[in-house]
């Protein structure tokens, strides 16, 4: 490799090591590709960068982020997740494993309303793990569901992750949206039938289905936010328009609804929002940088001549990208990665709508590993056990995803098959 | 005196923090007004788009000063852990200190771009032209904010937990 192109590549990872923001890196690292390695002078590099970074950061596609953000806030703080356990307890309790499927099913639908798995693992969490505890349930199998069920937030849609990958790689987000869908539900369809086999029992708490129907209203409006989008009748940033509407009116209805809730949860959304859209206008500029040197280019060229297979091809990544999960989060793994392996991916004639839900699964993965496992921290926080710990209760799970993704990948229509029937 | 740098910084944050609502607030009116215009009336503004563009820069811009200030910026923070303990806090300014320069290199360049704008009067191509210095002075404005707190927090660093999302 060029030593013109070494130098800024080596600047980046002497970056990340010192802990500089990611966004910080990312444009040091573009503005060092544009100079040093495209020749550029610092004046026309700075221009170029500028100019870029601004143009990305008014997408319209980005534009989903802080509203689906916004809803899901509003849904927590209305106090969406309190309702959860109590709601779910006629529906799982007789089944095979009992009150634990709370943590699979009770993450699989805040995820629906949440798009972020911190927020998922954490609110989740908080609210059933004491609850768990108190009943006796094994307290290791269910932090180990949580942390597998957790990451549902960056699968099913809406999903901030899947935004941010639509918008890199300008695939569309609906398709996305629809392709994450099935995937997730078989996920945690697995994670249940492994729960209900290492803890054969039923709850004897039975609940009433009057807390039951508590939920509906929720459940209409994840329905009907997908819905519009499923359908073709609005995009995903005019479908979370409408999910913020949707859920103001829920919380105002059941009287929750105060000064104080609308504050925190736009503060919460505007001030994620920025720290998310930093990190992908400024990838937008590196992927610019790459590109004019021919960086994803020559990278393709240099995996093609291996000639693997698409599956050795998919292999080799999925081992990238856990190996990426062990120091880097998720969003990190996306913007820096994407610029150079998707042509790798086009190349091997993938397709990127299903590519996207198998790199965030991927992403998933990286969630439930040490050291950097976000999943493992939001755990430790709320049970106070050890992170190494809450990494073995999660393995079980880890290596269910893991056979999810080979199943994925043998039969990639579970996948795309949702999106081929809404929009071919 | 440093308590009250500290102070200012976290005005100007709290500033910046109720400009990206703001903008996050009128995202949502927009794209419902539009929505009610052309599902009730057959009717469209025929700017969302364009406009929601720029609110969606304001949000980002201006809400990166309080990103900072509260520490939720996303870092790989697994290897400066491990460095000794005395390193750490050198490695953070110094890491703060470049992207301070970063982000007045920037600012000087939208500041640039904006100036040309305003002394071409270039206009948007959209239905309603707007001046396109409008845009450049709200990103502008953001980073300067981010640039100002940054410079704050260096000498007066706030007590705030590192924290990201996945």
């Amino acid at each position: 490799m060029d030593l013109s192109l070494i130098i800024p590549l080596l600047a980046l990872l002497v970056f990340l090591a010192g802990g500089m923001w990611i966004f910080s890196a990312l444009l040091i690292t573009a503005i060092l590709l544009l100079t040093v390695s495209a020749g550029l002078d610092p004046e026309r590099a700075g221009i170029l960068g500028s100019t870029v970074l601004v143009r990305a950061s008014r997408s319209w596609e980005l534009s989903a982020i802080p509203l689906f953000l916004f809803m899901g806030e509003l849904l927590l703080r209305g106090g969406t997740a309190a309702r959860l356990f109590t709601g779910l307890v006629p529906v799982v309790g007789r089944l095979p494993g009992g009150l634990l499927h709370i943590n699979v099913v009770g993450c699989t639908l805040f995820a629906a309303v949440s798009g972020s798995s911190t927020a998922t693992t954490a609110t989740v969490g908080r609210v059933s793990l004491p609850q768990l505890d108190q009943m006796g349930y094994p307290r290791m199998l269910a932090i180990g569901s949580l942390a597998g069920a957790g990451s549902f937030g960056l699968l099913i849609p809406p999903s901030i992750a899947m935004i941010i990958y639509g918008v890199l790689s300008e695939t569309s987000v609906a398709r996305l949206f629809a392709a994450g869908l099935v995937p997730g539900l078989v996920v945690a369809a697995l994670y249940s039938l492994y729960v209900a086999f290492r803890h054969p029992r039923a709850s004897d708490h039975s609940g009433t289905w009057r807390d039951t129907l508590g939920l509906l209203p929720v459940a209409g409006l994840v329905a009907l936010v997908l819905g519009a989008i499923y359908l073709g009748f609005a995009s995903p940033t005019e479908a979370a328009a409408v999910g913020v509407a949707g859920a103001l009116a829920l919380i105002a209805l059941e009287g929750r609804l105060n000064r104080a809730v609308i504050y925190d949860s736009l503060a919460a959304a505007a001030r994620l929002t920025a720290v998310l859209g930093a990190v992908v206008i400024a990838a937008s500029v590196l992927a610019s940088a790459a590109g004019m040197v021919a960086l994803p280019r020559s990278f393709a060229a240099w995996v093609t001549g291996f000639e693997l297979s698409a599956g050795m091809l998919l292999l080799a990544l999925a081992v990238f990208y856990i190996v990426l999960g062990l120091f880097l989060d998720g969003v990190s793994i996306l913007v820096l990665t994407l610029p150079v392996v998707l042509p790798v991916v086009q190349a091997a004639g993938i397709d990127l709508v299903w590519f996207g839900v198998f790199l965030v699964l991927m992403i998933e993965m990286g969630l439930m590993t040490p050291p950097v496992g976000f999943n493992l921290f939001v755990l430790q926080s709320i049970s106070g056990e050890p992170v190494l710990r809450i990494a073995k209760a999660a393995l079980p799970f880890f290596v269910i995803m893991g056979v999810a993704v080979l199943l994925f990948t043998l039969f990639p229509q579970i996948v795309l098959f949702l999106p081929d029937l809404l929009y071919n | 005196m440093t308590l009250a740098l500290g102070r200012i910084a976290d005005g100007l944050a709290s500033l910046g923090l109720r400009v990206a609502m703001a903008a996050v607030a009128a995202i949502v009116a927009l794209i419902l007004t539009e929505i009610v215009l052309r599902s009730g009336f057959g009717t469209s503004l025929l700017i969302v788009e364009e406009m929601v563009g720029y609110l969606m820069s304001t949000v980002v811009f201006a809400g990166l000063a309080p990103a900072a200030r509260s520490g939720a910026m996303i870092r790989v923070d697994a290897l400066v852990a491990q460095a000794p303990a005395r390193a750490r806090p050198i490695l953070t300014v110094a890491m703060q200190v470049m992207t301070l320069l970063l982000a007045g290199a920037l600012g000087l360049f939208v500041l640039r771009s904006l100036l040309r704008f305003e002394e071409r009067g270039t206009l948007s191509s959209g239905v309603w032209p707007i001046p396109l210095w409008v845009p450049e002075a709200a990103a502008l404005f953001g980073l300067l904010l981010f640039a100002t707190v940054l410079a704050l927090g260096v000498i007066a660093p706030a007590k705030a937990e590192e924290t990201r999302d996945g």
